[in-house]
């Protein structure tokens, strides 16, 4: 197809392409400082201030971070609670939505409002503390898992997503002899993998990236996720000003280039998701793949 | 077929499930434990990662102490949340560490929640060693609630560069005026002879101690001092507080230092020095051999240099009023013994003793340092720890010394020595033998006073706030007099007013004799 361009629509493109292209310079710049200064000595970073390509590239630092199985158990850590945490968060989001979704079902407005009075209030952080105490889940990852299983805005979006769906569908279902978890299992589930794809992204970028539930309901150091561990490492950096006579005399701040290393190998698996996903979202997560 | 791919995918999802439960439940981390007691500890560390509970420093410990020894390592970061949320659920462990008293530890101390220890502390060997000075400076209310983590009293001086000095020909540094000489010349004068004008007499940041320093050598005092009329009053109330802002504002005017301070935070401030672009840093002695450390590692020195030609540190300059120097509170946090875990006098006991242990030259050495010919070597029978270590060793002893109380001071196998770390170590003797350290009547007061428990951070911002702005000009005396009056009435008085109570009420505790913190200007 070809079109006649107007000059104004020319000036229109050429604009929008700098524009946009500017603004994705300044989205990966800063990525790119993180690559190249994870590769670089301790001096270098010190002495200049902004670089893409490192003077004298060595892999010491990534050395030291794989030398010790710590980091790599860390690693794994996050991802056993990246994975359980979002297979629970999907689990119970979906399967309450979807219950909740249906008029017919019985006490449903006094249960939606109920989940509509969570999202305006909270306990905050020393109840719910003293709950997962209670509950005996400190130091295991339910404590992680449990107290935020269901996001409440994600609920909704969902609920709102499986009211749209025709019920003739369900009825057609029936009528060839579903029973109601099959409804949901075969017929439902299959049509809702664009935002099951958007949730499990969502969930699981959260776990991701979250520490300080860690902080608070896992006192043992070898069952904390990689994210506690690159805050330490970057705060201690920036925050230990506050008052010097407070540190030991033979205290040593942790050195640049180990911090960018470990904010590179801790970034990079959860950004090597999207690719995979992103087929999902081009579909988008409000269409669905049925057409009347 | 769809039968048996059902059975499949289910076996497969309840062994993924069962399995999940499993590990993250912990089922596996039962400990075995080998001696009847159990000593919990919770403590900060810092760098990447603390020691794993089988470390062989920890289990030579344990069969030092005949103890079980359980520790809950936090993150440095975040240890206030975590220490004041298991205050609220009361889910303490038998010993804590606590960072300074903030106003939930007062309150918890206050409300029980930990040991008096000041009853009994001086029955043991070890604990009884502690000053009175620090005791005083780290009670609250009046009382002991624990053990305070050693730091040298006299941990002030200047450092500064040596072979700088004698590239512009500067051969004494004795008073405030040599002082000014030598940072004018460190700044104009082309100290590193580089032919390039690029270096400051001194890198300033966003922390106030130097400021503070220099206010005691124009006669003012240590946070509060004692006025002609007997009442203590703020530093900043003094006339030695605003000659020393004129001096700042002096230096600032003339760049004897980087204009961009209020910037420049503390974790940046010695990476200027390695880099050689300061000469003279006003702070705590034992930067000297940080700040070699780091110029030798930027190669900036000849290989053939001894650090103490690089090198030099003196305690402090004369001013009107002779040499006088800050010392520091004497402290970095304490241990306390949570009343919730150990809850009879004769665990208390038990406990007490484990902790006075801590002091032995056994435990300070090894959770000082860790274990000889792994961690460090004995040169001359004294301990020289082996620089860079691989990880795997160098987590064995990460974070352990964050436990110890450092009571008797020196109560380990002496540390081998530079020339440089010699020097500072005598440097700091020097100070306290000097008696050229002004004490602060308040600092034990401050915690006691309601109304500085509830407005006295913002009420301390107002004044640093000032203080910055006096400095780079943007206020005058005037402005700055304001600001005085707005602290005065925003709660300043009530403060002054309840601190005088506070103290006519407890100045038979206090330490030290009253000449010793009069406001000489």
């Amino acid at each position: 197809m070809k079109q006649n361009k107007t000059v104004a629509s020319t000036i229109f493109d050429v604009f929008n392409h700098i524009f946009l292209g500017i603004w994705a310079i300044i989205t990966v710049l800063p990525f790119l400082y993180v690559l190249a200064a994870s590769f670089a000595s301790d001096s270098e970073i010190k002495t200049r201030t902004f670089f893409i390509i490192p003077h004298n590239p060595t892999l010491l630092t990534y050395k030291f971070i794989f030398a010790s199985n710590y980091f790599l158990r860390s690693m794994l850590n996050s991802v056993i609670i990246t994975v359980g945490g979002t297979l629970v968060n999907l689990f119970f989001t979906f399967t309450m939505a979807y219950a909740l979704s249906k008029k017919h079902f019985i006490g449903r407005s006094i249960i939606l409002n109920g989940v509509i009075f969570t999202m305006l209030f909270g306990g905050g952080m020393i109840p719910t503390y003293l709950l997962v105490k209670s509950l005996g889940l400190l130091d295991s990852y339910w404590a992680l898992w449990l107290p935020g299983a269901i996001s409440p805005f994600n609920f909704f979006v969902v609920k709102n997503f499986f009211q749209e769906m025709p019920q003739d569908l369900e009825d057609a279902a029936r009528i060839d002899g579903c029973t109601e978890a099959q409804v949901l299992w075969k017929i439902i589930l299959p049509l809702s993998k664009p935002i099951i794809a958007t949730f499990a992204l969502f969930y699981g970028v959260g776990h991701w990236n979250s520490w300080f539930g860690a902080l608070l309901y896992i006192n043992d150091a070898e069952k904390w996720p990689v994210q506690l561990i690159l805050r330490q490492i970057v705060m201690l950096s920036t925050t230990l000003a506050s008052d010097l006579t407070q540190f030991d005399p033979n205290f040593q701040p942790p050195q640049e280039s180990l911090k960018m290393a470990i904010i590179v190998v801790a970034t990079l698996p959860i950004m090597l998701l999207y690719p995979w996903l992103q087929k999902y979202f081009i579909k988008g997560m409000f269409i669905g793949s049925l057409k009347e | 077929m769809s039968k048996v791919k059902k059975i499949l995918r289910l076996t497969v999802v309840s062994i993924c499930i069962v399995g999940l439960l499993i590990t993250s439940m912990g089922v596996f981390g039962a400990s075995k434990s080998k001696y009847s007691f159990k000593l919990t500890l919770m403590a900060q560390y810092f760098g990447t990662e603390p020691a794993p509970s089988n470390s062989p420093v920890i289990l030579k410990a344990e069969e030092y102490l005949k103890t079980d020894l359980e520790f809950t390592w936090v993150p440095a970061d975040g240890y206030n949340d975590k220490l004041n949320i298991m205050l609220a659920s009361g889910n303490l462990p038998m010993v804590v560490y606590v960072p300074g008293k903030t106003a939930s530890i007062i309150g918890a101390c206050k409300a029980g929640a930990f040991w008096e220890l000041g009853p009994y502390i001086k029955q043991y060997k070890n604990l009884k060693t502690i000053p009175d000075i620090v005791l005083w400076n780290s009670s609250i209310d009046g009382k002991i609630y624990g053990i305070p983590r050693s730091r040298t009293l006299g941990r002030n001086g200047i450092v500064y560069r040596k072979d700088w000095a004698k590239n512009v020909g500067i051969t004494k540094l004795e008073t405030i005026d040599d002082l000014y000489n030598m940072l004018k010349k460190f700044t104009y004068n082309d100290p590193d002879k580089n032919g390039k004008n690029d270096t400051y007499g001194m890198i300033v940041c966003n922390y106030n101690g130097p400021f503070y320093i220099t206010l005691t050598w124009f006669g003012g005092p240590n946070g509060w001092g004692l006025n002609k009329n007997g009442q203590l009053v703020p530093s900043f109330l003094t006339n030695a507080y605003l000659e020393n802002l004129k001096f700042w504002r002096k230096m600032y005017q003339e760049k004897l230092f980087n204009h961009d301070f209020p910037s420049v935070p503390g974790a940046r401030w010695e990476d200027y020095y390695s880099q050689g672009k300061g000469g003279v840093k006003i702070d705590v002695i034992d930067s000297a051999n940080r700040i070699y450390n780091g110029l030798k590692n930027n190669g900036f020195i000849p290989k053939d240099a001894k650090d103490t030609d690089i090198m030099d540190i003196v305690v402090s300059v004369k001013g009107k009023y002779g040499l006088r120097n800050m010392p520091t509170s004497g402290y970095a946090g304490y241990l306390m013994v949570s009343k919730t875990s150990v809850k009879d006098m004769n665990t208390f006991k038990k406990v007490m003793s484990i902790l006075d242990k801590f002091g032995d030259r056994t435990m300070q050495d090894l959770f000082g340092y860790g274990l000889p010919n792994r961690h460090y070597k004995l040169v001359d029978g004294k301990i020289d720890p082996i620089p860079n270590l691989p990880a795997d060793l160098s987590r064995e002893i990460s974070g352990l010394n964050q436990v110890l109380h450092f009571y008797p001071a020196n109560g380990g196998t002496p540390r081998y020595m530079t020339p440089l770390l010699q020097l500072q170590t005598d440097m700091q003797a020097l100070n306290e033998k000097l008696n050229i350290l002004v004490p602060n009547p308040a600092e034990a007061l401050m915690g006691m006073s309601e109304t500085y428990i509830k407005r006295g951070v913002t009420l301390d911002n107002m004044i640093e706030d000032a203080r910055v702005k006096y400095i780079t000009g943007q206020i005058n005396d005037q402005g700055f007099k304001k600001v005085l009056d707005n602290w005065r009435k925003q709660g300043g008085d009530q403060i002054i007013k309840e601190v005088n109570a506070l103290y006519r009420k407890y100045k038979k505790n206090i330490p030290y004799k009253e000449d010793l913190y009069k406001i000489l200007n």
